[in-house]
């Protein structure tokens, strides 16, 4: 689903290099975790496989096309979950929904269902109708996650979704992300529980200084110690 | 900390961030050639945009003060003056502290801190305080050099002079500033109560506006009328008498003309006094009320509004097409946003209401006001310049209103994210934005044309034929009005006022459209002479749409690139 190849990433002129030749590849159906220390070049990753970004040198391939020759047919592949949360704030919580939902031209049937399904499951039907401004963190994260899905995206892509979210809303995530993959579509996440990421994941990417230190499943990580867990690869890696 | 210690603390702080000093100095920041060049030229621009206001108002003010000067009349006029320059400051000081004080986002911050709140207002005041001191220079530098010019001074008068203004500027805004902070303090207090609070802001906003139109019309009104000549005998007799006439309602402003100008050493003395004391009263009340007043009101906007809450409803789901969501989006957060509206919104309606003040207060059809004005000026060649003068309401109020398009980016900030993130074309962004500000051009324009239509005796097709050639000649103006704003967008911003009114591409884009304004009105003027008045339209119509055209792909182009590199 997602193909990176040799993508560098330079700030500050190229004094800085955020990503450096990182190369990775992902499969349709599977949960794949990225994991790295802050500042390891996670969200400068998620941001040029989303278009935001546009590397230095390398591509950015989602579901067989080129980010940079066709950035929309690309991007409408991917439903996208910032760090931020930041939503038009002075819109109503459902005319950002619609907003999104014309964006990415989902018919209105599906789309009531959708809206209905995931706004019930993150709860936060009750606050549909106000200002994105009166909502909480949680609940615009709540809205930007309802947000990505409102088109059924064979990329799901997020940058540490479980951050501020309440304990049932964060298992209804995982659960989501799960019933996602199942239906043959991708989950691409970052995160900084690990703990998640060892449970959740079919394979993990660790990213430390802009490279990829290790790609694999769990298994495959544990080179030295059997049992390791991933606390201890990470810290080993990166360390 | 010490009180004073804590407010300086907190002013130093804005003061690095309002005029962007870290990013200036920070380790290892080398600016290339071509950056040096870039700023210089945006200097440049910037000390041209003042240099030309400037002009523009020393040009008005010259023959005002020579004639007062001649009539013994500078100390009244120079009232005049400061005057308008404290009701200016009023309004626009309060827009300015509702943004930047009462309205800014780092409010919960500095709740947080151990910072006394009158600290934090102190300091927050002083920066508003700064920028309109930067607007009395404008109104108060000119006319003192002006008047000590047709005052035919000598140079060590002309000295004493510009030292007396010297305290002068610096206190005059204090008297205008702390009543609009007076009053924001309340109102701000006042809307915690309400769960409608963005419309009472947008309203309170719209009052102000509507304020200082009313100020100088009471102003104008309280200045001596053709029907009572013993009054005006009375007063034109005596210069004092004059200055107290038209500053009876605002003394600081008196007091403020007789510490600047008044030959009589010991009324400017008294004068000096009073603006002295009138800012220390002033900035007292307004520090004793922060204790109190300053986070109530503040904090409170953080709060949800009290009252039902509106859940999803099935039918609330509506399909459209991706160019009317961008454009529905744009428009929705426009008249939401406060400070948005009140500055994109004011722009367009600015001359409908002007028309409406003027006509009102001078009579009304073609027997008296400015339909008669129109009449004087035209003569016989109505036809056609009175359709070139209605293209010409319609092209200036695309000027005024290009703040709409000229800001859209800065305005999504750090929400720019979904539009980088969304699959549909540059192109279609641009072309949504872009027919927002049409719109509200259409809006404005149609406002002030039935004004001409009503009040001035325009005719309906003028009008219409009007409105068509000026909405042609918009097309360049707005297409040209977004390229700044594409190309490099104020992401970082504190308020929404720092993304609209702080923001340089808004100025950019102001220049540009003026100097686009001039071009087609020289051109048009040109035209009308070599070839009939309809021939030269449909060229100027034709030449316009092309150039529009050409610039609306190239603001695609340009908008296209930074949301493939500005960092979402």
């Amino acid at each position: 689903m997602i193909e990176l190849k040799n993508i560098t990433k330079s700030y500050a002129r190229g004094r800085v290099k955020a990503v450096d030749d990182l190369s990775l590849k992902t499969e349709p159906g599977e949960i794949f975790g990225f994991i790295g220390p802050n500042g390891a070049g996670k969200t400068t990753t998620i941001k040029m496989i989303t278009g935001i970004l546009t590397p230095d040198t390398g591509s950015v391939t989602v579901g067989g096309t080129d980010m940079l020759a066709e950035p929309v047919k690309a991007k409408r592949l991917i439903g996208y979950v910032p760090d931020s949360h930041d939503v038009f704030d002075r819109l109503k919580g459902i005319e950002y929904l619609n907003f999104i939902g014309d964006v990415y031209g989902v018919p209105e049937k599906e789309r009531r269902e959708r809206i209905e399904k995931h706004l019930a499951m993150f709860e936060i039907a009750d606050a549909a109708g106000e200002l994105v401004r009166s909502y909480s963190h949680g609940m615009k994260q709540k809205l930007t996650l309802t947000g990505a899905l409102i088109h059924k995206p064979p990329l799901w892509l997020l940058d540490e979704p479980l951050t501020g979210l309440d304990p049932k809303s964060a298992l209804a995530l995982k659960e989501e992300m799960r019933a996602h993959c199942r239906e043959g579509n991708t989950v691409f996440f970052s995160t900084h529980i690990l703990e998640v990421a060892e449970r959740l994941c079919d394979r993990i990417g660790i990213i430390y200084k802009g490279k990829l230190a290790a790609v694999g499943t769990m298994d495959s990580l544990r080179t030295g110690e059997k049992d390791a867990t991933l606390e201890q690869i990470f810290f080993e890696l990166t360390e | 900390m010490n009180a004073f210690q804590e407010y300086w603390r907190v002013f130093c702080l804005h003061v690095r961030m309002q005029l962007s000093l870290s990013a200036v100095s920070a380790k290892g920041r080398k600016r290339s050639g071509k950056e040096t060049a870039k700023m210089l030229g945006f200097g440049f621009l910037i000390l041209y945009a003042v240099a030309a206001i400037l002009l523009l108002y020393g040009f008005i003010l010259l023959p005002f003060l020579r004639a007062a000067a001649e009539a013994g009349l500078q100390i009244a006029v120079m009232g005049v003056i400061v005057l308008v320059c404290m009701i200016v400051v009023m309004v626009f000081g309060a827009l300015t502290l509702l943004s930047l004080v009462f309205g800014a986002r780092d409010a919960e911050a500095y709740a947080a801190l151990p910072l006394r709140e009158q600290s934090v207002f102190a300091a927050k005041f002083s920066i508003a305080y700064g920028i309109e001191m930067g607007v009395t220079a404008l109104f108060l530098w000119p006319a003192v050099v002006i008047y000590g010019m047709v005052s035919e001074l000598a140079a060590m008068d002309f000295v004493i002079l510009l030292l007396r203004a010297l305290p002068v500027w610096l206190l005059l805004p204090m008297a205008p500033m702390a009543l609009a902070a007076l009053i924001s303090m309340l109102f701000t207090r006042l809307m915690a109560y309400t769960r409608r609070r963005d419309t009472l802001l947008m309203v309170f906003g719209m009052l102000l506006f509507f304020g200082m139109l009313l100020g100088q019309g009471l102003l104008m009104g309280r200045m001596p009328t053709l029907e009572d000549p013993d009054r005006i005998m009375e007063i034109l007799s005596d210069n004092s008498a004059m200055l107290e006439a038209v500053t009876q309602s605002f003394p600081p402003a008196m007091w403020c003309a007789q510490a600047l100008v008044d030959e009589n050493t010991a009324k400017a003395g008294l004068g000096f006094l009073g603006i002295l004391g009138s800012a220390v009263a002033g900035g007292a009340v307004c520090l004793l009320l922060s204790r109190r007043l300053y986070y109530k009101g503040v904090l409170a906007q953080l709060e949800a509004p009290k009252g039902k809450t509106k859940g999803f409803k099935a039918d609330a789901v509506k399909t459209g097409g991706a160019l009317g969501a961008f454009f529905s989006k744009e428009m929705k957060v426009i008249i939401r946003t406060p400070v948005y509206a009140m500055n994109i919104l004011t722009g367009v309606a600015v001359f409908p209401i002007m028309f409406l003040f003027i006509s009102l207060s001078q009579g009304t059809g073609m027997s008296g006001g400015i339909g008669d004005i129109f009449e004087t000026m035209l003569g016989d060649a109505r036809g056609g310049l009175y359709f070139l003068l209605a293209a010409g309401v319609v092209m200036l109020t695309a000027v005024m209103g290009s703040t709409c398009v000229s800001t859209t980016f800065s305005r999504e900030g750090r929400m720019l994210w979904i539009s980088q993130t969304a699959p549909v074309p540059a192109r279609t962004q641009v072309a949504a934005r872009l027919l927002c500000g049409f719109m509200l051009t259409v809006i404005g324009s149609v406002l002030s044309l039935s004004m001409l239509v009503i009040f001035v005796g325009f005719t309906v097709p003028e009008a219409v034929f009007g409105l068509v050639a000026g909405l042609c000649t918009a097309f360049p103006m707005l297409s040209a009005a977004i390229v700044p704003d594409a190309l490099k967008p104020k992401r970082k911003w504190n308020s929404e006022a720092e993304a609209i009114k702080q923001n340089m591409n808004s100025v950019l884009s102001l220049l540009l459209n003026m100097g686009m304004a001039v071009a087609i009105g020289i051109a048009a003027f040109a035209l009308q002479l070599l070839v009939p008045v309809w021939a030269a339209v449909a060229i100027l119509a034709v030449g316009c749409l092309a150039a529009g055209y050409a610039l609306f792909c190239y603001a695609a182009r340009i908008a296209d690139g930074m949301m493939k590199t500005v960092d979402g």
